[in-house]
């Protein structure tokens, strides 16, 4: 049982992201603000002479508090858990490589000339245990913004 | 009983691990780790088919291996841009990403990830006869989707009008994800229509394993005769 409840563990998340990444909050709020897809009843009508039958319809609502946080998380795990395992995968699946470069900035691009940032991101084998790590910091968070059954 | 200070370091915990939002931002910056991913998992397919496959780039070594940022074109030399050719009971194929096939109506489209014959690659690259290649080339193809939330649905929509273009030879074809869709479970599940693999992610091995059994089926059949 938390002694805080729902929203304030959704303020709380979405002000820590706020502080870190615009971007990263923004991608968390889209998610959320997307809603989910319900199956609603109405009430059951009669059709002429027909027995009533029963109809459902679809609609958009929103997200429960509780829902919201387990999506945010489902963000963050796509972001800091799958994308680092994509590398590992894609590093497993190239040994026979020694390099492999993603295109920051395409062919076509006018690119000014900084000396900041590379063309290309090079990848590197991401350590293992770092990404337990991360899986297990998710887990524990994910714990915490449980509340079903309270 | 959690305390709010608890939950507190935890999402501190989250955030400022070495994989936090430093490391995503790196990784968001590019932008094809998912396509790179899918073509990754099609080597591996032909692997497990015992097969040799060689890595190549256009430039000639395939170090380094470079994945186009953008849509490009087979042909072009602007940078090492990677694929890989192998050979199946006298099949040659290559496998590319990111390169723009001409369809049927002369319009062209970008297959994120592709397996296509080898025959017509090499006669795109050659200098004397630069071209797109042309839709009966290719053999499978993917779109390759990373989202950090439910797909959406227009996706789906594209991708079916996107290999109607490329006429009816494609052996498979299929809208990769590591996110899902009610709805476009339902629309690609229309027999004419390509697969949708869905959470097909490193978190999923059976999705994994489903795909790259996919690949090795159409493969055999294809060399089959």
């Amino acid at each position: 049982m938390n002694t805080y409840r729902p929203n304030d563990a959704l303020e709380l998340l979405m002000r820590k992201l706020q502080d870190r990444d615009a971007i990263l909050v923004t991608l968390v709020r889209d998610a959320i603000n997307a809603g989910k897809e319900d199956t609603l009843p109405i009430n059951s009508r009669r059709i002429h002479s027909q027995a009533e039958k029963p109809h459902e319809y679809r609609k958009i609502v929103p997200f429960s508090t509780e829902e919201s946080l387990q999506v945010a998380l489902d963000v963050l795990q796509a972001l800091l858990i799958e994308q680092p395992l994509l590398v590992n995968e894609i590093a497993k699946n190239f040994a026979d490589t020694s390099e492999i470069q993603i295109e920051r900035h395409t062919e076509t691009q006018i690119v000014e000339e900084d000396g900041h940032d590379s063309h290309e991101f090079t990848l590197t084998q991401i350590p293992v245990e770092y990404i337990e790590e991360q899986r297990r910091n998710l887990a524990s968070l994910k714990e915490l913004i449980t509340f079903s059954g309270e | 009983m959690a305390t709010i200070e608890d939950l507190e370091r935890a999402i501190d915990q989250l955030l400022d691990h070495p994989l936090g939002v430093e490391q995503y931002q790196v990784f968001q910056s590019a932008g094809k780790l998912y396509e790179a991913y899918v073509f990754g998992l099609c080597l591996k397919a032909v692997r497990e088919l015992e097969i040799t496959l060689t890595l190549c780039g256009i430039q000639g070594s395939s170090t380094p291996f470079v994945f186009r940022g953008a849509p490009g074109q087979i042909h072009s030399k602007t940078k090492n841009y990677g694929y890989a050719e192998f050979s199946l009971n006298g099949y040659d194929c290559e496998i590319h990403a990111g390169i723009e096939f001409k369809g049927n109506s002369g319009m062209t489209h970008e297959l994120d990830v592709c397996i296509m014959r080898a025959k017509d690659a090499e006669r795109c690259r050659d200098p004397l006869s630069f071209d797109d290649p042309p839709a009966r080339s290719l053999i499978c193809g993917w779109e390759c989707k990373f989202y950090t939330r439910r797909l959406p649905k227009n996706l789906g929509r594209e991708f079916v009008g996107l290999m109607s273009d490329m006429g009816g030879k494609v052996r498979l074809s299929g809208l990769c994800s590591n996110s899902d869709h009610e709805q476009l479970r339902k629309y690609f599940s229309l027999q004419s229509r390509p697969y949708f693999c869905k959470k097909l992610t490193p978190l999923e091995p059976e999705n994994e394993a489903s795909f790259i059994y996919d690949i090795k089926t159409e493969l055999r059949k294809l060399t089959a005769t």
